[in-house]
């Protein structure tokens, strides 16, 4: 009473299944081999001969240190918008490995980092930098899929994320182990010879003959459908056995989450953290410095974090508006910033190096491109980087940056933004009194030179359409002063 | 003439085996046993005319069959499911390319929100308590529903819920908050308008819907079943569908009183503050009620999911099920635990550690009895002989989605693991792995399944093969590649991405797997379309299957059976002899039907069900205006309330009342030939016949 034709037989389904686990397993080898051999996510960068203008970011003497101009390029993004140097693909092709990876301590500055798992070439920097790996080399990192890794889980930079990375690899290996196991045993269990039935239908037919001469009743089932009358021993005691296997794993998974968790909160109790405060807004972070003691010290900037490496990083977050999620993923796991629920955490770097974040929680219409960096520095350029932000805005001093000073404050960007030194005071936007010094600009999603900066003042909404930037018209020779004041301000 | 054409003309033309574009069945009586001493013919012509809806447009939308009532439902969710696979190409294609802004963000939040709700409010759930519907009933041998106006009141209320949403999408008023609608985005002061309210209400008029379809479902099963069919004799299927209903009762009051509150935040003539933090509130509150709800759902999509794989299994391994035992406790502990999970959707808020431990622990939990299932269903196919045909070919494909997007569910329970993936497309990956693997693909092998029944026509197996896998490599190739995509740090809902991310590869191969997924959606339909003229004809039990369902005839008549088999054994269709008894003496010209206890399935009295009616179309018309209304103002509940309780006083008038049916029915003097015991009591042997 089945009708059609049987198109696939039972080899070929229980082939397909034995084909696509060995696949799996093959895929699952495969990317966890192609895992190990990304490589790690820092390069050289030699800090020479930079071809383009942008000032370099630190501003004192140490112009081979980390955030120089050309590391500044790197960051910056697609080849289209900056010319890169030529120095810059030599650099990248291969990696220093030192085999240590994460937990290393804070090194003098010569010497470089990676996931210790790599086996890139050997490279000493030629220069005292650390290097910085910026999404710019979107094109040469070596991956499986051709992403980067400054934005990834995967590829930790810090405690934290080493430590998820850890318990995902487990769970990973683990869970797919389980996954081959099953669908092998689908494939078995379709595949496995099964006796003639013909004979069991002939019996069936000769009985059921029996029956109805004895007026008996005949049962109606199809003839090829067996219906066991006992307990099936076999098949109870396999599965009940498989369900044991799934409950020890289960508390194997359990068990590690739990390790995991009390390992991540550990670092809370670590001493000597930095304490920055977040503030999560839409569609930008607002990023202070606090200091307690000397209250005009306190740093505030917007969408970039400068952190240094070997320390607990206490983050005090918090949000006005809607709610947002802190998320860096290779330096730890995400926090959700809820109004009215401030939530402090704490997270470390461990390598040099600038790591992107985004937020993670669906806030509005510009949520894609909530972005933020983190750059992880040693400590002593970390101070550095530090005291040039408590500066007060540099002033003008040319006649363009100073008309352009009267530009910004006599335009409505006083209404929002503050430069420290002025009279713009007002914290609605992102505080610009050394926004030269940063990457990107618009949270993250444009890389901060002069043509995107005009844009930017110009027209936000066509960039960030329904972020809270009005459009602004501003006569052209205006502009151009407005712009020679803000790449001023370093 | 050509060479070719004498060639052509010489060829025998074949003999068609049936007549095509027949009216089905071509016997309405084959495949029903039929007792000795009795006139089914007469039987059945008074049946069809008791039962059958009055003929006309009036009496098409009067219709309270279930079989028409469920039709309606599935047809309207199907064609939800494809309005949304549109929505979701529009989101893949919109990802291939970064910084495209086809869409720009607010467009876009509205395809996602609107896909979202639309997938699980308007698709998955009622698709599912559709074909439960449909089939319950059949299944446990009875004629109707216990409450046939409510059935299909329920589905006036979903067909307006369904123009609701869609309307405001395409009005530009659409939900733009994402599918559950965290405040404060959805509260009052981030989101302007009337988008969320619009969604609140979508969400009330649906889960009205839902409530009723499980009541239905539960008071059906429980109470009208055949004589025989002890609860631990129902098909497994049915037992899915009864966890299902119960979740359905406890959940959704649940979303419904949450998404009250939030249309009450937000109305300014109500002001309340249950999730402004400014003046009390707290939004965790949101998240909370919401998840209460939320993780249920997935589970109600998912447990009708695995009640058809538990009714196709048997039938292509022919035994009956393995561990049917073992399988009904886990279906009733899935159930249970579910509700103890919903903060894992929450990993990531500031919830208290030892919490989230408890949370990590039930969710890790779930997995021993949705393992247990699976290990039932193999041990299944192992002792049995499988017959590779389309529905059992969906089961597999089944196995091997939904099994990976449990293990990924896995990874998601432990807390340090979530806080790097939540809100990723990680977790977009893992859903639609156990969406689609776990609902979407058995739906598609129910489908395939239960065509004939429906149609009385088998579907184009070749096309079936090409629609299979088709959607399954497409759904792989899609969804696959998200994994890597969030574990790269690519978070959801967003509309574009920079290029710098690098995430462009992994979204077109995503974006060209979703290209796949349509054009299997295509072949589907082209094989419903062509079957339903062309397809080969099924016969009452084409695939030799064990439930009560393939006991009557392909598609069945308005009264289901005829006269309905007593029931013997778990199998209901293969425990069945040549001497099992059957229930005659139910009355032909009024609609009767026989309850039942609820554990032994006893016969206790019979039962009157009403007639056609079209009250219940003006009772959802009434209610939905009301709540349509309360978008915009809270006082358009109390005009709604009178007009509902005038509809509701025609709704049960007097004439209405069982036993005064429509002329089209015949009283015994006018039909010919009507043997007198047609109108005895119900005639069951002595024992019970069990």
């Amino acid at each position: 009473m089945i009708l059609g034709p049987r198109i696939i037989t039972a080899r070929g389904s229980g082939g397909v299944c034995l084909l696509v686990a060995t696949v799996c397993a093959a895929a699952v080898l495969a990317g966890g081999r192609a895992r190990a051999a990304t490589t790690g996510v820092v390069t050289a960068v030699n800090a020479t001969s930079p071809t383009r203008t942008i000032p370099a970011v630190l501003g004192t003497t140490n112009s081979s240190m980390l955030l120089g101009t050309t590391a500044t390029q790197m960051i910056l993004g697609m080849p289209d918008r900056l010319e890169t140097t030529g120095s810059l693909e030599t650099q990248l092709s291969g990696t220093a490995s030192t085999a240590t990876g994460y937990g290393v301590q804070p090194r003098s500055s010569g010497e470089q980092f990676s996931t210790g798992l790599s086996s890139g070439k050997r490279e000493q920097a030629s220069s005292s930098s650390q290097a910085v790996f910026g999404p710019s080399d979107a094109a040469t990192k070596a991956s499986v899929f051709g992403t980067t890794n400054t934005q990834s889980a995967i590829d930790p930079a810090g405690r934290q994320a080493y430590h998820i990375d850890k318990l995902y690899w487990m769970y990973f290996w683990t869970l797919a182990s389980i996954y081959v196991v099953v669908l092998a045993v689908l494939g078995w269990a379709l595949l496995r010879r099964r006796r003639n039935i013909f004979d069991q239908e002939q019996e069936l037919r000769a009985h059921q003959a029996q029956l109805r001469e004895a007026g008996e009743p005949v049962r109606l089932a199809p003839a090829d459908v067996v219906i066991p009358r006992h307990l099936e021993k076999g098949p109870v005691m396999v599965v009940a056995a498989a369900v044991a296997v799934t409950v020890v794993l289960l508390w194997v998974f359990l068990i590690g989450d739990f390790a995991t968790g009390r390992t991540l909160n550990a670092l809370a109790s670590e001493k000597n953290p930095l304490a920055i405060k977040v503030n999560a807004q839409q569609w930008w972070w607002e990023i202070k410095y606090p200091d307690e003691v000397t209250t005009s010290n306190t740093v505030t900037t917007a969408n970039e974090i400068y952190i240094p490496i070997g320390r607990p990083i206490r983050l005090e977050t918090q949000s006005p508006d809607v709610i947002h999620s802190f998320w860096v993923p290779n330096l730890a796991g995400k926090h959700d910033i809820i109004p009215g629920y401030p939530v402090t955490f704490f997270l470390q770097a461990d390598k040099v190096g600038t790591y992107w974040g985004q937020c993670a929680e669906f806030c509005g219409h510009q949520h894609a491109k909530m972005r933020f960096s983190v750059t992880a520095l040693p400590e002593d350029e970390f101070q550095a980087w530090l005291s040039t932000q408590r500066q007060s805005a540099p002033s003008p001093s040319t006649e363009s940056q100073k008309r352009g000073q009267q530009v910004f404050l006599g335009a409505s960007c006083a209404m929002c933004h503050s430069i420290s030194g002025t009279q713009a005071m007002a914290t609605v936007g992102p505080n610009l009194s050394h926004i030269a010094s940063r990457s990107m600009i618009a949270a993250g999603s444009l890389p901060n030179n002069r043509g995107n900066l005009a844009g930017w003042i110009l027209d936000a909404q066509h960039i960030k359409p329904g972020c809270r930037m009005p459009q602004n018209n501003i006569p052209a020779d205006d502009l151009e002063a407005l712009l020679d004041y803000l790449e001023s301000l370093k | 003439m050509s060479r070719t054409a004498e060639r052509l003309s010489t060829v025998p033309t074949l003999a068609l085996p049936e007549p095509d574009r027949a009216v089905l069945p071509l016997n309405p009586l084959e495949g029903q046993p039929v007792p000795a001493g009795a006139n089914p013919w007469v039987d059945h012509e008074n049946l069809e005319r008791t039962w059958s809806a009055p003929a006309g447009l009036i009496g098409w939308i009067a219709s309270v069959n279930h079989k028409d009532v469920a039709m309606r439902y599935i047809k309207t969710a199907m064609f939800f499911f494809f309005l949304n696979g549109l929505l979701a190409a529009a989101m893949r294609i919109h990802l291939a390319f970064p910084e495209w802004h086809l869409m720009g963000p607010d467009t876009y939040n509205q395809v996602f929100t609107t896909h979202g709700t639309a997938m699980m409010f308007l698709f998955a759930v009622p698709v599912m308590e559709a074909m439960a519907l449909y089939f319950v009933p059949l299944m446990v041998g009875t004629r109707n529903v216990s409450f046939p106006r409510l059935n299909a009141f329920g589905y006036y209320l979903y067909l307006l819920a369904g123009i609701l949403l869609y309307g405001g999408f395409l009005l530009n008023i659409g939900p733009d908050a994402g599918w559950f609608a965290y405040v404060p985005l959805a509260g009052a002061e981030y989101g302007p308008g009337k988008r969320v309210d619009l969604w609140s209400q979508v969400v009330t008029l649906t889960e009205i819907s839902a409530l009723i379809a499980a009541v239905e479902i539960l008071t059906t099963v429980m109470k009208q079943r055949a004589p025989g069919m002890s609860l631990n004799r129902i098909p497994i299927y049915v037992w899915a569908m009864v966890v299902t209903s119960f979740m359905v009762l406890m959940a959704m009051p649940a979303v419904m009183t949450s998404s009250t509150m939030l249309s009450m935040d937000r109305l300014t003539n109500v002001n309340t503050h249950f999730f402004n933090q400014a003046e009390g509130g707290d939004p965790l509150l949101w998240q909370h009620l919401f998840w209460f709800f939320g993780h249920p759902e997935v589970y109600i999509i998912f447990i009708p999911g695995t009640g058809f794989v538990s009714a196709i299994v048997p039938v292509f391994a022919r035994r009956p099920i393995f561990g049917y035992t073992a399988l009904v406790a886990s279906l009733i502990s899935i159930g249970f635990i579910s509700f103890g999970l919903w903060a894992h959707h929450m990993f990531a808020t500031p919830l208290p550690r030892v919490g989230q431990a408890y949370f990590t622990s039930a969710s890790m939990m779930i997995a021993i009895p949705s393992g247990i299932q699976i290990f039932c269903w193999i041990a299944t196919l192992w002792t049995g002989r499988p017959q590779f045909k389309l529905p059992l070919l969906f089961v597999l494909a089944f196995i091997f989605i939904f099994v990976l997007g449990g293990l990924s569910g896995i990874m998601l329970a432990s807390v340090s693991l979530d806080r790097q993936v939540h809100d990723t497309f990680f977790v977009v990956a893992h859903f639609h792995y156990v969406l689609i693997g776990g609902a979407v693909f058995p739906l598609f092998g129910a489908i395939y399944y239960w065509f004939p029944k429906w149609t009385g026509r088998m579907l184009n197996t070749k096309l079936g093969h090409c629609n299979l896998w088709t959607f399954f490599i497409g759904f792989n190739v899609t969804f696959f590649p998200m994994h890597q995509l969030g574990l790269k740090g690519m978070p959801r809902r967003v509309y574009t991405y920079l290029p710098e991310t690098g995430w462009q590869t992994l979204n077109q191969i995503a974006t060209l797997g979703a290209g796949i997924m349509f054009i299997s959606m295509v072949l589907f339909l082209i094989n419903v379309f062509w079957s339903r003229k062309h397809g080969m004809i099924a016969g009452p039990n084409p695939w030799g299957a064990e439930s009560l369902e393939w006991g009557t005839t392909s598609p069945p008549p308005s009264y289901n059976f005829l006269y309905t088999p007593v029931v013997t054994g778990r199998s209901a269709m293969w425990e069945r002899t040549d001497q099992t008894p059957v229930i005659t003496g139910l009355h032909t010209q009024k609609r009767e039907v026989l309850t039942t206890t609820i554990l032994e399935g006893t016969p206790e009295h019979r039962y009157e069900l009403c007639a056609d009616s079209i009250w219940p179309l003006l009772a959802a018309i009434v209610t939905a205006a009301s709540l349509y209304g309360v978008i915009f103002h809270p006082w358009a509940i109390p005009p709604g309330c009178v007009a509902l309780f005038i509809v509701l006083a025609f709704w049960f008038w007097r004439e209405n009342e069982p036993g005064h049916l429509t002329a089209n029915t015949k009283t015994s003097e006018e039909l010919e030939n009507v043997p007198p015991d047609s109108t005895h009591a119900a005639h069951i042997p002595p024992g019970g016949g069990i």
